[in-house]
């Protein structure tokens, strides 16, 4: 094993940083990266009514992924699923970096880390509702390759040809933040040297009804950290990212300098009311990197839009940063992506690193008087060195991933 | 990545409420509900069995292996997750067009976890993975992996409840959970077998003949060979897959070189 790079500094006991050599992400904002960030710098919300297809009974808004997804190729058909075809489209955004990742290091060099909340649930209960009405399972249905949590990032290494380990992380809308520390540690422990990481999740009635009967479902689209804040939209997409190891000779996009994860210990859906867990990650996450809070120029927070996890994440955010670094959710931009909201979120982190600027907190305005941190309300320009995405779940689940420019 | 110590066990399924009962072969037809007592009653009401049989299974773990329950890093592993309550929400769905907020709010993979985390106060590193017939394989390589990083402690728990009807039509198998107390260094209460050389390595190990044929299909039972293993104080070439044919690991048996 090749410990050059896997040990902790022994000055200061944090972890080098990691080389992010690719990213993608398909969302309400578009189904190509670029469209995404072109919605995102144009402050333009893709967050809509839900697709006819749902028949929902009651008002809310979605971030829906509009047009042809691909479907799998005909040897992989069985894969089929709506959380398929996003997978699909989403890696082809780091199909010419995974390509030569996967010559640089070989087949069974690479692993796929994916994170996911629900997997593939859409298609069970596509299954389900045929089952009721007519009594048997549609046999094109297929649980394990159509639902099961892991299907799509299986389906993902197949098309690849991906010999290292496959797995997902699930637990919940922590999960693809929670990748990355996952696939680094596989680099690190000398098992891979590279990694496809990121999450998925598509649309579901299990979430949309669910979140309605939370209570915290709006009917209009989400305004994170407003004033009149009513709850989350939800949204459906993924994100994809390329990590290599430290000494790969691809140029990187983003560092991937630290990742702070915890847990709440307080309530299975609601976060601890001064942001305890929230805090606890965002500071391993600096103490892992070796980064104090005041070198940190942006916050991607977690921002959900319901007024008891904003409030919590804003005294987490304020105990850490105090009220000098510019946050924003981009919730408002996507919906809530669950599990695939880490990943995303990352790349938008990278995309304020690459082109200098931070994104609006869509729906804002006018603000809480009792967040007590820089809420960022337009787009701005601002040279960023190092940006923090914050990504927080169900079970008290708590990732922080902090990010830096490549050069 | 360094050598794995495991200092406990942990099992149940129908009829085994834990390690000696597994060991014994005998089935107790009244042990049909985990004891659970890790998550107080009140917390844990609405909670399913793959999520009770888990934190029992770890619970059990823990208990022989004594790492600190408020700061040790857990993994959890299902392929199949909270799925008895997936359906339950669907079938709420199509009566009454919404869930409860109970089934709804523990109907994510990581529940065992997350009632686990505030039953013990630990707002440690927490996971929960899926990986099909490899989670165990995978979780087990999670663990290493977090161990090689940062050393200490780490509970690891597979769990996969029965698969509800219509999704019966994909496997039918009952109930199984396994729990594994790892550490870096050797545990003072002695080690009961020695980790190394987790790999891909197909036909490097054998699956045993003794698979319970109720067990058979269940994901998590490629856990069992090496559970097995460690129980008979055998050392060799453990499967983790059950195929007996991808991901193994070297056992030495009480944690000899």
């Amino acid at each position: 094993m090749d410990r050059r790079f896997c040990q902790l500094c022994p000055r200061c006991q944090t972890v080098p940083p990691f080389p992010i050599t690719a990213y993608s992400a398909c969302n309400a904002l578009g189904s190509t990266t670029s469209e995404v960030v072109a919605s995102l710098a144009a402050s333009r919300t893709g967050l809509g009514a839900p697709p006819a297809s749902f028949a929902l009974e009651f008002e809310t808004a979605v971030g829906a992924v509009r047009g042809e997804l691909p479907a799998p190729p005909p040897e992989l058909l069985a894969y089929d699923s709506h959380e398929a075809r996003l997978a699909l489209q989403t890696v082809r955004g780091v199909h010419d970096a995974l390509s030569t990742a996967l010559r640089r290091w070989g087949a069974g060099r690479v692993a796929v880390v994916m994170g996911t909340s629900t997997g593939g649930i859409s298609a069970t209960e596509d299954a389900y509702a045929a089952f009721k009405k007519s009594g048997a399972l549609d046999p094109k249905f297929d649980y394990r390759k159509q639902h099961s949590f892991h299907a799509f990032a299986e389906l993902l290494a197949k098309l690849y040809g991906i010999g290292g380990p496959v797995f997902v992380v699930s637990t919940a809308c922590s999960s693809s933040g929670k990748v990355l520390s996952s696939a680094r540690r596989l680099i690190r422990a000398g098992v891979v040297d590279a990694a496809l990481v990121g999450g998925v999740d598509s649309l579901a009635h299990t979430t949309l009804r669910g979140f309605k009967c939370l209570s915290v479902l709006s009917e209009k689209p989400c305004r994170p950290f407003g004033v009149d804040r009513t709850g989350i939209s939800i949204g459906e997409g993924g994100a994809m990212l390329v990590l290599e190891r430290p000494d790969t000779d691809a140029r990187a996009r983003a560092l991937l300098l630290g990742v702070g994860e915890s847990s709440d210990a307080h309530h299975m859906s609601s976060p601890h009311p001064e942001g305890l867990g929230a805090r606890l990650a965002m500071e391993r996450a600096l103490a892992e990197a070796g980064v104090r809070a005041g070198a940190v120029d942006h916050v991607n927070a977690h921002g959900t839009g319901t007024r008891h996890n904003d409030a919590a994440e804003a005294l987490a955010i304020e105990s850490v940063f105090g009220d000098r670094v510019p946050v924003a959710s981009t919730k408002g931009f996507t919906g809530h992506l669950l599990g695939a909201a880490g990943a995303t979120e990352a790349v938008f982190g990278i995309v304020a690193l690459e082109q200098g600027w931070i994104p609006a907190n869509l729906g804002g305005a006018p603000l809480d008087p009792a967040v007590h941190i820089d809420v960022n309300l337009a787009r701005k320009d601002l040279a960023c060195r190092r940006v923090l995405s914050n990504s927080f779940g169900f079970g008290g689940s708590n990732v922080a991933v902090l990010l830096g420019a490549a050069s | 990545m360094r050598d794995v110590f495991v200092g406990g066990l942990g099992v149940w399924t129908t009829g085994v409420a834990g390690v000696a009962q597994w060991r014994s072969g005998a089935r107790d037809a009244a042990v049909v509900e985990p004891r659970c007592a890790i998550i107080p009653p009140r917390l844990g009401r609405f909670t399913s069995l793959v999520t009770r049989m888990a934190a029992e299974a770890l619970a059990q773990a823990a208990a022989q292996g004594q790492p600190d329950l408020a700061r040790v890093v857990t993994v959890y592993g299902s392929a199949n997750g909270e799925i008895q309550t997936a359906l339950q929400v669907l079938d709420a769905v199509h009566a009454e067009g919404l869930p409860s907020p109970a089934r709804f709010k523990n109907s994510v993979h990581n529940t065992a976890a997350g009632h686990v985390s505030i039953a013990t106060g630990n707002r440690e590193l927490s996971t929960a993975l899926a990986a099909g017939e490899r989670t165990f394989a995978m979780c087990l390589l999670e663990a290493f992996a977090i161990l090689e990083e940062r050393g200490g402690a780490v509970l690891v728990s597979v769990a996969d409840e029965s698969l509800p009807p219509p999704l019966d039509a994909f496997g039918v198998y009952a109930p199984l959970a396994v729990a594994f107390s790892l550490s870096a260094e050797p545990p003072p209460s002695g080690a009961l077998g020695r980790l190394s050389s987790l790999r891909l390595a197909p036909g490097a190990a054998t699956l045993p003949a003794t698979m319970p044929a109720e067990l058979a299909k269940n994901p998590c039972a490629a856990a069992l060979p090496l559970l097995d293993a460690l129980v008979a104080g055998r050392s060799g070439t453990a499967p983790l897959e059950l195929s007996g044919n991808g991901w193994c690991v070297e056992l030495a048996s009480g944690g000899a070189a």
